[in-house]
Parts: C-alpha cells; structure tokens; sequence
C-alpha cells in the first residue's frame, strides 16, 4: 500500500499510469465498440479527419482510428510478452551466473556472448522457414530471445558487485534464508534496472515486429502500429500524399504515447523503487 | 568458563595467480571470554579484516579449529544452524554498503525480526524497533525509523548497524573498524554506547581497528593482539602493552601517533621504519617477517623464525632483553 | 555514491528513432525536392543499379558486371517489338531464315566499331554465344552452332527450330569481342560447353569431371575485370561512382549523326520511394517505379514537364490456389472463389493504374487471348462474374457450412486460410492484403505471410501454402503466351509445381502438350493448342488472375531532352524486356533529342 501512495504522489508515474491504463481500455473495451472493417474502399482513400472518420482513413479507404483501436491490443500484448519473456530469461540466467559464479558463470557468460552477436534477423528468417507463430504469447517469446541478454549481462555485473556489500554479509549471519536474501535484499536493488530494461524491450518490441512481419515469422496485420507506419511510409506512399497527414500520423502519435507513457511509468517505479531518487519530503 | 569464541592455530590462505598462496592468517590463536572484550590492531592489508571473517563464521579457515562456546565449526559433519550462526553479529566498517540502501530503517531492523519470529503484526514490530532505536540512541524513534540509510549521517547509520547486530541477542559481536568511517566527534559516544552494551548486556566484543587511540578508550583493561602479517606479534592487556611495547613494530606504531588526546588521535604519521610497504604475502620474507623493515634488525633475525608468543611477544629481541 | 543507477537516457533516444525515422524519410524528400539544381540541358538522366565501386568491374559475364549502364553500352542484333513482331535494327541490319527455320542468317551493320577502335567481326558475335553457354544461355536450348561465312554475316544454325529462340538469338547483345575474350573459345568448344548449357529436353546429366572444368574456365572468365567495357554501344562508360555513372557518347559509332544526346547519367535506382522523390524533384528523364496514383498524381502536379505512360507489363497477377489442399483441392471451391472475389476492388487497391482481368481466366489477358487464341474459345466458355450469392450457393451445395456469424465449416472445422506474399513487391503485398480483407468479409479466416523471395519461392515449390499472391501469365519479352501455358501446365513449370495441377486433365496430357508448344511453329496449329490449355486454364482454374499489370512509366519531356512516344507507340511493347534497353535504342536512334538552350 505504501507502494502505491508513493507511486500515485509521482506525478511522472501517474501520468504514465493513467495512459496505458486509456491503452489498456482501449484495447479492451474498444473493439467492441468501434468494429473494424478491413473492406477497402479505395475511392475513400487518404481522406482527412471527418465526423465519420475521425482520424481519416487509409490507402484503401478504411477507418484509421479502428485500425489503432484495434491495434491495441496486439501492440500491448506483443509489447507485455516480449518484456515479461525477456526478464524471466535475464533474470534466470543473470541471477544463476551472477550468484553462482564458477563454472556455471562461466557458461552462462557465453551463452550471453553468443546470443548478443548473433544477428537478429537473419536467425528470424530461419526460424521463419521452421516454423509459424500465430498468437501474440510465442510472438513475444521469439521476440524476447533476442531482448534478454543485455540485461541478463547487466544483472550478472549487478549481483557480482552487490553480493560482495556487507548487507549481505550482516543478512547471512543473521540467518536469513537464501530465498530471503535474493527477494528482499538482492531483489529490490535490481528493479530499477529491470524496469527500465522491460520498458526498452517492450518498446523496441513494436519496431522489430515489423521486421518480424516482413519476414513472414509472424502473419501480416494492417492494424499493428508499426505495420500501420510502414505502409504509409514504404508502401502506400502516403508520405507524399499531403492530403495523407492524418493517416500518416496517427500510428506515430500512437506509437510515441505509448512509449512516453512506458517510460513516465518505468521513471515512477525506479522512483518508487529507489529511494534515493525520490523527492525529499 | 568456556570462551564465547576460540580459534587454534588458525590458518587463511587464498590461492592466487600462478600457483602460490596469500597467507592472510598464519597461526593464530586467540580466546574471547564470555562477555569480554579483545582488540586487535594493526595497519591495513596485516589480515586483522580477513580474521574477523573467521570470527564471524562466514570464512572457514584453511586450517585450524573454530569454536563458538563448545561447537567446533567447519568440522565434518558440521551444519550451521540458527541459533549457532546468531551467536556473532557484526558492525561494519562502511555503514552505508552495511545497510541495504532500497530499505528503510525500519524494514532492515524490522524484517529480520519478524522473519525469526521475534515479534508478530505490524505494531510489535514497531514498537520493538522503537525501543531498539531508543536503545542505540537514535531518537525521536519514530524519525529515525522512516528514514532511509542515505538520509542519516555515518555515525546515525553504525547506531543503526549496532541495533540490526544486538537484537538478535548475540554472545558477540564483531566490530570491524566500526568508528574509522565516522566523524571525529561522534566516535567517542559511538565506543561508549558499545561499552555500554558490554557492561550491561555481557555481550562480548572483538574490535578491530588501526587506531591504537580508540583501542586505548574502548579496550583498556581487556586484552590485545598485534597483527603483523597474518600473525600475532604482541599479546596482553591494552594499557600495558600501549605504554610499554615490547615488539618494534608496536613501538614504530606508537611512535607515529600523535600526542596523547585519543578524540584528537587521525590518522597515523609516517611510520618510522626502514619501508613503510609491507613485504608482499605471498612471499614473506625468510627468518622474522617483520626484518626487513625492523631498523633493529640482525643477523638472526633473517635467518630463524621469531620464537612463538607464549611469553607476550614474538620477537628475537624481544625476548634476549 | 557506490550504487549505480540505469540512465533513462537510450529510452528517450530510442524514442525519437521511431519519430525520427518517418520524418527523416519525410525531410531527404524536402530536400531533394528543394535542391533546384538547373538541370544540365541535353543530359538524359536515368536510373538503375550497378556495384559501388570498387566492387564494379566492368566485365559483363562476370556477377555485376556492367549494371545498369549495359544497354547503352551493348547492343544487340535486333530490338524486338512483341505487340507487332518487329525487328529493330541494331547491330544487325537483316535476316534471313532457311523455311525449315534450321538456318538464321544476319547481316551484320557496316563500320560497326567497338569502343577501343577495332572493327566489329561476325567472330565476335560468334564468341559472344560460346561463352554465353559458360553462362547457361537459353538460347542454347535450340542452337546448334554459330559460324561465320564471312566477317558481315552470322549465321545461327538450329537443332529445333523455334520462334522463341530466334528473338533469344537475334536480342542478345554482343558484349565479348574476340580480341579480349576469344582465349577462351577454344577450352567451350572442346569441351562442348554448348551441350552442357543446352539443357532443355535432351539433358544429359552433366559429367561432373566435365562440369568442373567448365567452371573453372568460367573463374578465369570472372577475373577479367575491365574496369570500362568494350561495346559497340553509342555511349561509352566515363565515371562510375557510388551514386552516379556517367556515360558519353562513343564518337566512332556509325550512326554518330543519329545520335543527338551526348550524355547520359545514371542515378543509383535504391527504392522505388527513391525514385518518386527524383521524379518530384523532376532529376529522372524516365522511370517505370511502381507507383501509387496519388504519389503520381503528385509528381505530375509538381512537375508540369512529366507525363505519365502506362503501357502493358505483358503479366497478370493474382492469387495461386493450391489444389493439393482442401478446401482448393476441390476445383468447384475454386470455381466458387473466382466468382465470390471482387477483382476489380483488388486492382483499384493494388495497382489501380492496371487493368481488371476480366471473366475469362485464360491465363492471358483480353488482347492476348484475341490476338493468340482461336475465335470459338472465349465463346464456349462460361465467364465467372462476381457474385458472392452464387459462390455462397455453391460451397453450400458442396456441403460446406456457415455459423451464425458468418464463417465457413468445412468437414474438419472452420477454413482457415494461409496467404502468401513475396517481401519487397508491394503490389502482390497490397493484392494478397485486399484477397485477405476480403475473404475474411466473405467468412474465411485468413492469414498473410510475408516472406523473403527465397523463402516464398521454396513454400510454393513445396506446395506449402493455400493461397500465394503471385505473377500468373508472363508473356516475357516474346509478347508470346506460350511462355504462360508452360508456366501453368508444363511438368515442373513454376506454377504447376506450386498449384499441384496433374499434368493430365480431361483425358488430355497437358505437360506434353506444353512443353512442346516451343517448337510448333506453325501458327495456325499453336493457335489450337493454346485454344485447349487456355479452356482448361479457365476450367480448372489453378490462378486466379486479378488484374493485368500496367506499368507507370515516367518521362520528363522537356526538361532536359525531348521527343518520347505517344503511349500507343509498339516500341514501348519492348518495355517489360528491358526499360533500359528502350531508352537507350531510343537516344541512339534520334527518336529523344535534345532541349536546345534558349
């Protein structure tokens, strides 16, 4: 409870709160509301913000708001996924190399190694003749195997360090069982690096599901945001469309608030979290 | 009287590279009655930290025995349990890596009192670290407690460290450099409350420090050991052995302390001695370790090892005088 | 402080890529668009693509070779015109062929020179084919040999006769004068590399101690690097930069006096949004990009001097149905497809600027079917026209069913559908996004998967796929359908291998039929054969074509240099061939002249 007061008196946090709280409904209850037409009209393409198209429409005359309502839900969930998956895995392999040292540090190390210089892409376009991902839960795991080592590499660095500071020491002999000194002790000092690394995971998470898409890992959705502005860049050439503006822009509206609001809320939990960054009072 | 705590000829050595050993502890014997105070000093780098580690039960010697009371550690068969790992706490040198800086006061106090089951529900355990805090000094309690480390001063942090260190009701507590971290001024009530503990507890402590001063002003009456490179060089009561040092290296230490005040004593001048670097660990020098910078050094210093500390000292000289 | 922290800094940086990226797009077209530079009167500038230096070599059999300069530096025999069956003089002046079409005999240009000075020679065409079959050239599929009477004459003589492979012959362009390649003739000859590259029917399973030798003359081929190529050409290769070739005429060249444009620029090609902002910022002479109506419209808005062509692709594209697979497996699902999909609504999405392929699935379009296919063949067929009621009627009839909300059951659950696309060709992308949007309307559940080109290729070879957005009948550069009926039914044919289509239907052995149409050379009797597959095209229905693709050619008429054809000009026909190779024939014959300074 202490938690959330300080986090609702972080101005930054709530305001970040508050917008992915509208994403989550968004996502949520939107569909239901404003159904999505994928029918193309293309005599109604490009137009500008109407009364029945508030945010205009597309190159083939559809709906954009409907597209980004429906979008939603597809760019939450990929965004959630991808960074739950890649902190579970950071966190699993960082914590093991990191407490464990030895050997096992030792594999551990490379396996990060190995995983950060391996391209991203091509290994995408394998996977993409193996196998097919449908739903957003594998999507964001396929995702994540390339968004875990970095933080898996500065939690590793982070235990090293933190485990050798004599609050551990005081910890261990005053008895404190092992599960307690990783949850309460180790734990709390890495959220602030963890939850700025999720925010940069899910965040990175709508670029490259482009590419991702583009590949053929993933089936092709209009709707997903970053599709939404690759095709009015690359594809549509709305870009040199000036009557465009609005279907050209609504995606990167989107997309920018989404990401400002991760970071308000990443800010407010490093706040919360830590605090030595907190305000006096 | 069985000792809270004895180490026979305890031995430390760390493997480092290229196959040799760092002996940071050779030989050492030592007892710490039951309620009794032991003070060890000497310079940084002699092994006094790396000991207080073997004290405390987180470093298993490489050789020797360790007891706490009658159980003998790190024996076959041996297994920690609860109440033998709370016998000896601990008061750090750095209070602020000491405290875990994401929690506040009361959590760090709190949490592991609750996790021994000491105290129950949210007012216990606010009273029990009220009346903690209020022992160590630290009042308004209720201030102190909602604080986090990096809002208190350094000597309001080791208040805190002593409070987490007696609650548990240890037998001893090992204080490494406890005051050194601290501003001159607040040093001298930080030993009295310590002394305090020990009187009125019968909580024994082991403290270690560089500063012969404090040594003098929290260890008078009590024994203390001189570490020289991993060994004790010199044994006996603290003002005793301060106003009549019997091993040079405890003179040359003494020599380099400035006039008598103990609350003016900073750090220690330039000691007169032939170095002033200690000889590498790893490769101690033959005959008495402390020759080649003892400036009374003689031939048989170099060649025969310095006779055992049985009779105080362990020194050639010494012992001829 | 000992503690670190994680700074939020990369978060706000990488924040602003993704702002940053479609406004730098946005701000380079700004600025190509309002760098005026004064345009260089007389200069043609094109576009295309050739290695950045120094990876550019300069030798044409080699990988990357001459890029896109090839065109104006190398001529052939002939242009072929496909929509009239005409013949461009170029090296050549005349040919002559025997009546059993075994024996093709070309009068070569007088006073034709190659760029360092030495005359050009019948050998030199004759060397130009024997290390084409180092290279694998088609033509060899047809060719016996290549001789030469005498230094003017070149004469190709045939094991099987065909009209495709004399355009093959008489369009290749002469790229390897003996005097810098023939080192190499004797080692093809003796090893009978022209067998080798022959393939075709007859194919041997080449020796493999034959094969490697082959290839490694073929290296010391690769190894020659000439920096500027020696053609015949009117232009001759001055710069090669990263960005930029430029091209001067070759003064020596017998039609010198035709030739009224000294110099030519090539810009790098990069994307097609590359090239629509060279055409706003009116910096390209002529471009074909892909091009969506309101970019076009736009540049012609902004640029009064561009006019905009769309001459015929000679291709149709649409969607391949795999008849391996329920539910397609099924001819009359197919059947009910073509007639529940609004093709035109594809077009208008997809490539408005073509042309909606009409009810008769043929495997060519209006024009060619009428111009290729016996009269009585499009009457006897039943056009499918949209109508979803039908189609609904239809599946219904073949026992599928609908759930209150619309979608499709089959025996095995509802139908899902997996639609692919090739990356990097927009319109299919477009073309399988529209089917999608659609068929999920009609209540087929439909998922598209965009793959790299070799990937795509591999799934369809495979036949692991429903449905693919794909090129359907390709007439090539022979203006020929032939090339469409063996895509369609030839056994190993790109489409019949991707569709599953038995290579027997209706009691009629297609595959044969196909891979014999080649060699018919008599028209009448090709018109019968391409009247029978083109009915079981239509029947069985394994592509559905959607539109026929218009391309969008650009030209700046006016600006620079003057003078391009009306639209309905035959020469444009030999656009799909090669854009390249129209402009330059274009410049080289005075058809394009020069804007004059005032």
């Amino acid at each position: 409870m202490n938690a959330w007061r300080t986090l609702a008196r972080n101005r930054r946090a709530l305001l970040g709160l508050m917008g992915l709280a509208f994403f989550l409904l968004m996502a949520l209850l939107g569909p239901e509301l404003l159904p999505l037409d994928r029918m193309p009209d293309p005599d109604r393409r490009f137009e500008p913000p109407s009364l029945a198209h508030l945010l205009g429409t597309d190159y083939a005359g559809r709906d954009t708001l409907a597209q980004l309502v429906h979008g939603s839900r597809d760019i939450i969930q990929i965004s959630f996924f991808t960074g739950f998956f890649a902190v579970v895995l950071a966190l699993t392999v960082g914590l093991t190399a990191g407490l464990m040292g030895g050997w096992i540090d030792e594999i551990l190390t490379a396996l990060i190694d190995v995983f950060l210089t391996v391209p991203q892409f091509p290994v995408m376009a394998i996977l993409a003749a193996l196998v097919r991902v449908g739903d957003p839960v594998t999507f964001g795991l396929v995702l994540a195997l390339w968004a875990w080592p970095g933080l898996a590499r500065s939690l590793r660095s982070q235990v090293r360090a933190l485990r050798e500071r004599e609050f551990i020491e005081a910890a261990r002999v005053m008895a404190l069982s092992p599960v307690w000194i990783l949850t309460r002790e180790l734990l709390p000092n890495l959220v602030p690096l963890i939850s700025v690394d999720f925010i940069r995971v899910a965040r990175d998470a709508i670029t490259i599901s482009v590419g991702i898409m583009l590949l053929g890992l993933v089936p092709l959705k209009v709707e997903n945001w970053g599709m939404m502005l690759n095709m009015a860049t690359f594809q549509s050439g709305a870009l040199y469309v000036p009557r465009a503006w609005a279907y050209l822009l609504s995606p990167l509206v989107a997309i920018v608030a989404f990401q400002f609001c991760l970071i308000q809320l990443a800010s407010g939990i490093e706040e919360m979290v830590d605090p030595r960054l907190r305000r006096r009072t | 009287m069985i000792p809270v705590l004895s180490l026979r000829d305890v031995h430390v050595e760390f493997p480092v590279s290229g196959g040799r050993f760092l002996r940071a502890v050779q030989g050492v014997d030592l007892e710490i009655p039951e309620g009794g105070i032991v003070t060890l000093v000497g310079e940084s780098g002699c092994g006094k930290s790396t000991l207080g580690k073997v004290l405390l039960g987180v470093l298993p010697p490489t050789r020797g025995t360790v007891c706490f009371e009658e159980s003998r550690l790190w024996g076959r068969g041996f297994r920690w349990t609860r109440e033998l790992r709370l016998r000896v706490q601990v008061v750090h040198q750095d209070s602020y890596a000491s405290l875990n800086p994401v929690h506040r006061v009361d959590t760090i106090l709190g949490g592991p009192l609750r996790a021994h089951g000491l105290v129950r529900g949210v007012q216990e355990t606010r009273r029990a670290v009220r009346e903690l805090l209020e022992r160590v000094g630290l009042t308004p309690a209720d201030y102190f407690a909602a604080k986090h480390p990096f809002q208190l001063s350094g000597g309001q942090r080791q208040r805190v460290a002593l409070a987490r260190a007696l609650m548990l009701r240890p037998r001893l507590i090992l204080a490494d450099e406890p005051v050194s971290g601290v501003d001159a001024s607040v040093r001298l009530s930080i030993l009295e409350l310590m002394k305090e503990l020990n009187r009125q507890e019968g909580i024994a402590f082991a403290y270690i420090t560089h500063d012969l001063a404090t040594a003098r002003f929290f260890g008078a009456g009590h024994p203390m050991g001189v570490m020289y490179l991993g060994r004790l060089v010199e044994w006996g009561e603290v003002g005793s052995l301060l106003d009549n040092p019997r091993h040079p290296y405890l003179k040359a230490l003494l020599a380099a302390l400035p006039p008598p005040d103990p609350l003016l004593a900073r750090e220690m001048g330039p000691l007169p001695l032939k170095s002033l670097d200690l000889p590498d660990p790893t490769a101690p020098p033959a005959g008495c370790p402390f020759n080649p910078r003892c400036l009374q050094a003689e031939a048989r210093c170099e060649s025969g090892p310095p006779p055992s500390l049985l009779e105080g000292v362990a020194c050639h000289l010494a012992r001829a005088r | 402080m000992r503690t670190t922290r994680p700074t939020l800094l990369p978060l706000r940086a990488g924040l602003l890529r993704v702002a940053g990226l479609a406004w730098l797009v946005g701000f380079l077209v700004l600025l190509v668009a309002c760098t005026s530079r004064p345009p260089p009167l007389g200069v043609f500038y094109g576009a295309g693509e050739w290695d950045i230096p120094p990876a550019y070599h300069g030798n044409p059999w080699a990988p990357g070779g001459v890029g896109a300069a090839a065109p104006y530096v190398y001529e052939p025999l002939f242009v072929y015109l496909a929509s009239t069956g005409q013949y461009l003089p170029r090296l050549g002046t005349s040919f002559t062929e025997s009546p059993d079409g075994r024996e093709l005999r070309v009068e070569l240009r007088p006073g034709s020179a190659w760029h360092d000075g030495k005359p050009l020679s019948s050998r030199d065409v004759q060397c130009t084919f024997y290390l084409g079959a180092l290279r694998g050239l088609p033509v060899w599929a047809y060719l016996d040999s290549v001789e030469c009477p005498d230094p003017a004459t070149v004469l190709f003589r045939f094991r099987k006769p065909s009209p495709l492979g004399r355009v093959d012959a008489l369009t290749e362009p002469i790229t390897s004068p003996v005097h810098l390649f023939g080192q190499h003739l004797p080692a093809v000859l003796e090893l009978g590399g022209t067998r080798v590259a022959g393939g075709g029917g007859d194919a041997q399973p080449p020796d493999p101690e034959l094969a490697a030798r082959l290839r490694a003359v073929r290296e010391v081929l690769f190894r020659f690097q000439p920096a500027r190529p020696v053609g015949t050409g009117p232009y001759r290769i001055g710069r090669v930069a990263s960005a930029e070739m430029s091209l001067e005429a070759f003064l020596e060249h017998p039609e010198i006096g035709r030739l009224a444009v000294r110099r030519v620029r090539l810009l790098r090609w990069g994307s097609n949004e590359v090239i629509w902002s060279y055409l706003l910022a009116g910096q390209v002479d002529a471009a074909a990009p892909a091009c969506p109506p309101d970019v076009a419209r736009e540049i012609l808005r902004r640029r009064p001097t561009v006019r905009m062509l769309t001459p015929p692709d000679l291709a149709d594209l649409g969607v391949l149905l795999n008849t391996r697979r329920p539910p397609f497996e099924d001819v009359r699902v197919r059947q009910a497809l073509a007639r529940a999909l609004d093709r035109d609504l594809v077009r208008r999405v997809a490539s408005p600027f073509s042309e909606t392929f009409g009810g008769f699935q043929v495997g060519m379009g209006q024009q060619t079917a009428r111009n290729w296919l016996p009269p009585e063949t499009l009457a006897s067929l039943d056009p499918y026209e949209l109508d979803p009621d039908r189609a609904v009627r239809e599946l219904e009839d073949l026992g599928l069913r609908r759930d209150p909300r619309g979608r499709w059951f089959g025996p095995e659950g509802p139908v899902r559908l997996e639609l692919l696309a090739p990356e990097g060709q927009s319109d299919l992308v477009l073309l399988a996004e529209t089917v999608a949007a659609q068929l999920e309307t009609f209540g087929m559940e439909t998922e598209i998967r965009v793959l790299k080109r070799d990937l795509y290729s591999a799934r369809l070879a495979d036949g692991d796929f429903d449905l693919a957005a794909s090129f359907g009948g390709q007439l090539g550069r022979y203006g020929d359908p032939t090339l469409a009926m063996e895509r369609f039914f030839m056994p190993g044919g790109q489409l019949q291998r991707a569709s599953g289509l038995p290579t027997t239907l209706q009691g009629l052995d297609v595959g044969a039929l196909s891979s014999g149409l080649r060699l018919v050379r008599d028209p009448l009797a090709k018109k019968e054969t391409l009247g029978r597959l083109a009915r079981l095209a239509h029947q069985e229905l394994p592509f559905l074509a959607c539109f026929e693709k218009r391309l969008t050619l650009f030209l700046n008429d006016g600006a620079r240099v003057r003078g391009w054809p009306a639209e309905e000009d035959p020469w444009w026909t030999a656009l799909p061939a090669g854009a390249e190779t129209v402009y330059a024939t274009m410049l080289a014959t005075g058809r394009v002249l020069p804007v004059e300074a005032r």
